[in-house]
């Protein structure tokens, strides 16, 4: 037992310093050489977009608060398959509508509404809702709505980008499915991470503050996304 | 073990603990923003701590993000010393810069487009010259556009298309991460051969011709 859990948390360590090293200087938004690529490109180029999409998701800080706020208190797998599907139908969405309909939307204003989310989230989590406006907003479709803004936001991240027409369908897709996979692996680190956590007696006790420094790295992002905003 | 699944699995906190933790939430963020993360990103330092802590240099240089730095006035190093160091003279990059030398020929009624990608700040030389007077448009499409911008939007730095000129020459500041050249049409009467000639921190080249994108490489001169 004391074995299975040292290997837990070394490869949680491992996956996380992995997330560390991908995780480029430019942060966010797709990098000045990847963003070359995507300009220059011409036609089908299914791995590349697919590469592009996970390394986003891998690499968004504010995808991942927002997902770790979802899944902090669901316990059972089939839980954390439900909320996770909602959120990827969410995003999928907009992500093909906002690209392919050429829905373009302020890329700060967007970010500001996805580090809201992550607000809401920790708020949810220490029971703000409940406790403080005496009731609870439908949890699901919250994370449906907050999904549909997410995927604005990846749309955004390709529309700063003049797009070749040929191949965008498979194009987009593919960026989509890298979102997927991405975000699946980020997920899975999460829940080692999160797992390992639970198995001490801690995790708990510590709750109620993990969710409001939750709250805390919403707000920076808010202030940060609407700065941009202003002065740019 | 916890059967809820969802929100808040702990007892429920009383109305002045959320409002508690709320508050000191959005403070600390308020914290990190003002002393942290709006001076490393943006330059905005209104409590001076990005300069204090030496975060503002995060916003004023960096090769692909940063404002292009204004020249400033020499300032000592230490008393007692002659030696003056001035800044701003330089924007340093990654990697060294390219060459492209090419000869393009466009007959009597032909336009066509090269552009350069150079990430903001970097620098490129450039000469073309042609044997007939050419309309040119020197210009650049910006990897970041203004909101609500259409999908052909674009920053004209030169236009001519009324005299038309057989030479340009310069020295160019990419003022955003994009792709920056001319547009060159050839309304003379008479095939033209246009030279040109570029030596810069760009890392791919795009050609416009005949409603069609492509992607050409550096060309070495001969």
């Amino acid at each position: 037992m004391a074995n299975t859990r040292k290997l837990l948390a070394a490869t949680a360590l491992a996956i996380c310093l992995l997330f560390a090293v991908a995780h480029d200087a430019g942060a966010h938004g797709v990098s000045a050489r990847d963003g070359q690529f995507v300009q220059s490109n011409q036609g089908e180029a299914i791995a590349p977009f697919m590469y592009l999409g996970a390394k986003h998701m891998v690499t968004g800080y504010d995808h991942l608060l927002f997902l770790v706020g979802v899944i902090f208190f669901l316990y059972r797998l089939k839980d954390v398959v439900q909320y996770v599907t909602l959120f990827t139908v969410g995003h999928s969405l907009t992500l093909l509508v906002g690209v392919l309909g050429g829905v373009h939307a302020n890329p700060y204003i967007i970010d500001a509404i996805i580090g809201l989310s992550v607000v809401y989230k920790g708020f949810e989590n220490i029971g703000g809702f409940k406790s403080l406006l005496g009731f609870q907003p439908n949890t699901r479709l919250a994370v449906l709505i907050f999904g549909f803004f997410h995927g604005f936001g990846l749309a955004t991240k390709l529309q700063e980008f003049t797009l070749a027409q040929t191949g965008l369908v498979a194009n987009i897709v593919s960026f989509n499915v890298g979102v997927e996979i991405g975000q699946f692996l980020a997920l899975t680190a999460v829940l080692i991470g999160l797992s390992y956590w639970r198995t001490r007696g801690d995790y708990l006790r510590h709750a109620f503050a993990t969710n409001t420094a939750l709250m805390a790295g919403g707000f920076i992002l808010m202030g940060y996304q609407l700065t941009g905003y202003l002065t740019q | 073990m916890m059967e809820n699944t969802n929100v808040a699995a702990t007892e429920d906190p009383s109305k002045q603990k959320v409002l508690q933790a709320a508050v000191v939430a959005l403070l600390v963020a308020i914290a990190i923003l003002f002393t942290v993360v709006l001076p490393a990103e943006y330059g905005v330092d209104p409590l001076g701590t990005g300069a204090a802590l030496g975060l503002t240099g995060l916003a004023a240089t960096g090769a692909v993000e940063a404002p292009i730095p204004a020249a400033t006035s020499p300032t000592s190093v230490a008393e007692g010393t002659s030696v003056s160091v001035i800044k701003g003279v330089f924007v340093p990059q990654p990697s060294g810069y390219k060459v492209d030398s090419r000869e393009i020929k466009l007959e009597s009624g032909e336009g066509m487009e090269i552009k350069y990608y150079l990430p903001q700040g970097a620098g490129m030389v450039y000469s073309w010259t042609s044997n007939e007077k050419l309309f040119s448009e020197f210009h650049a499409e910006p990897d970041t556009k203004p909101a609500g911008a259409s999908e052909d939007y674009y920053e004209s730095y030169e236009k001519d298309d009324q005299a038309g000129k057989t030479e340009s020459h310069g020295t160019f500041t990419a003022p955003s991460s994009g792709i920056h050249g001319w547009f060159w049409e050839n309304q003379s009467g008479a095939p033209a051969t246009i030279k040109l000639f570029t030596a810069g921190f760009y890392e791919s080249i795009i050609e416009y011709r005949d409603g069609g994108k492509k992607m050409i490489l550096p060309a070495e001169p001969q």
